[in-house]
């Protein structure tokens, strides 16, 4: 179980990550969600380790993971926001360089790398170098590596970019049997309808602090709200969009 | 081997081959390509030069009173190295350090920072010795077979071509270094957004400088006799010449170096 408490992150002063205190229980998925630069990727930074905090704690079943960082990251499956990969390597040379980085069983690199990229529709492009791979493809990369090494923790930091309708829904289907395997997932995302899909609770963050934490079914019942993007524009006040793309209309039209 | 010297040897073949992955000369070509025929051109130079020197007939023990002609060889071959290990740094510039890229794949890696900073630190110093060993390998055989002459006993022979390499192999190091030492004094100085913005002019300044240096050879070598005869301080502020001079020093029989710092 993954227990974040009191998490804050400044910059010059300024918390983008304000207290913020949640769990994400194993078995489930918990969605992450926030409007851009609402202090979603900053959290999930801390939490991968990219970043140190200004304060708080994060723990993984119980144990501050700055006592074991590295032991921490060894239960650490990590599919980041932005797709950065090693182009002069091959996708299957990703994967090995993952893998024994992980200090995994050859055999087993070999193995699963092989059927890994095989299940994720990347078997044809296994030996071609990524600088060719399509961003959905680089994608796929990715969260073949952070499945490798069977994590107890996976965070996925918007996963769907670049993804295809097909591997989107491959996506979300492998994410339900994660959780149905006790994984402890977080799933991060400005995208409202799909994480309504997904996730069994979430987390929604606005200017760096938690505005509602709940299971998605008692957030409606709650709020007495049909969807999960009328949840959130109530409760981060969001600007009327409608007005706002008129007035943008009205600009863009101006002589 | 134990598992960490295994992800050791890992992790600096992997930083090794980031070093074919650099993207300053062509977005699009292959850099692996553009490297190893960088590697080919840099050996050239140690190969022919020496036979450049046959007609002159050239010794190494009396460089000062008969030739100084041989002095103006041995600094050709101290500068070479120096430009081949600038120009090195600088088309390496951006991968000197662990990136943006190695920090993101990396880090969420059960690896701990030291690692991978040692990992990169051991792969540079390898890539480095590549390019030491192709710029000055058969310069370091050949000049002292030329300059040694007939008839010269194989331990002088071994230590002319001991001292010789160690000149020339310094040269480079002395240069590969201090331009690594401009990118980390810059990196602790700026921001990284401060650093990104001066670090294309910092690359520019000292591609320029190389190149005059390098173009400057022929007025060093004719100036190496009046700034040694009239003892000037000149010697003292060239870098070129601190490894010149060390030559000097270190070749047997010459005391003092004859002047030169």
């Amino acid at each position: 179980m993954l227990d974040v408490c009191g998490l804050t992150k400044k910059y010059r002063n300024r918390a983008v990550v304000d207290h913020v205190t949640f769990t994400v229980p194993p078995g489930e998925v918990t969605g992450y969600l926030g409007p851009n630069g609402s202090g979603k990727s900053t959290t999930v930074k801390m939490l991968a380790g990219l970043l140190p905090a200004t304060s708080g704690q994060i723990l993984w079943d119980g144990v501050d993971i700055r006592h074991d960082l590295t032991g921490f990251k060894r239960r650490l499956g990590y599919v980041p926001e932005e797709a950065y990969v090693y182009p002069h390597l091959t996708g299957m040379e990703h994967l090995e360089l993952i893998g024994r980085l992980r200090r995994l069983p050859e055999e087993q690199v070999q193995r699963k790398a092989a059927e890994l990229l095989r299940l994720l529709w990347l078997h044809e492009h296994r030996y071609t170098p990524i600088s060719s791979y399509s961003k959905g493809m680089k994608q796929r990369v990715l969260i073949a590596g952070a499945l490798l090494h069977d994590p107890d923790l996976l965070i996925f930091d918007e996963p769907l970019n670049g993804l295809d309708i097909a591997s989107g829904m491959l996506l979300h289907e492998l994410i339900a049997e994660l959780a149905r395997h006790g994984k402890t997932i977080m799933y991060i995302s400005h995208v409202l309808e799909v994480t309504e899909k997904v996730c069994s609770r979430v987390i929604m963050l606005y200017q760096g602090q938690i505005v509602a934490n709940d299971e998605v079914g008692r957030l409606r019942d709650l709020m007495h709200l049909p969807s999960l993007e009328q949840i959130f524009r109530q409760l981060a006040k969001q600007e009327d969009v409608g007005a706002s793309a008129r007035e943008i209309v009205n600009v863009m039209r101006e002589a | 081997m134990s598992s960490l010297g295994l992800v050791m040897r890992l992790l600096v073949r992997h930083f090794f081959g980031r070093f074919f992955d650099n993207e300053i000369v062509s977005q699009h070509g292959d850099m692996r390509t553009n490297v190893v025929q960088a590697i080919g051109l840099v050996a050239t130079p140690g190969i022919f030069v020496p036979f450049y020197m046959l007609p002159q007939g050239a010794r190494f023990h009396h460089p000062f009173l008969h030739n100084w002609v041989l002095l103006s060889d041995y600094y050709f071959f101290v500068i070479f190295s120096m430009v081949v290990m600038g120009f090195v740094m600088v088309f390496e510039w951006d991968a000197l350090f662990p990136d943006r890229k190695d920090y993101l794949i990396l880090t969420p890696l059960p690896l701990g920072g030291g690692a991978i900073f040692a990992g990169k630190t051991l792969a540079l110093l390898l890539f480095l010795g590549l390019f030491a060993v192709d710029a000055n390998l058969f310069c370091s055989l050949l000049a002292p077979l030329v300059t040694g002459g007939e008839g010269t006993p194989a331990p002088v022979l071994w230590r002319l071509i001991a001292v010789h390499a160690a000149a020339v192999v310094g040269a480079g190091a002395f240069v590969a270094l201090s331009l690594a030492s401009v990118q980390g004094v810059l990196i602790n100085l700026l921001t990284g957004r401060g650093f990104r913005r001066v670090s294309p002019w910092v690359q520019m300044a000292l591609m320029g400088g190389l190149i005059v240096v390098l173009f400057l050879t022929p007025l060093a070598c004719a100036g190496i006799r009046p700034l040694v005869e009239n003892h000037s301080p000149l010697l003292r502020w060239f870098p070129p010449f601190w490894f010149l001079g060390l030559y000097m020093d270190m070749l047997p029989g010459q005391p003092g170096g004859a002047g030169i710092p």
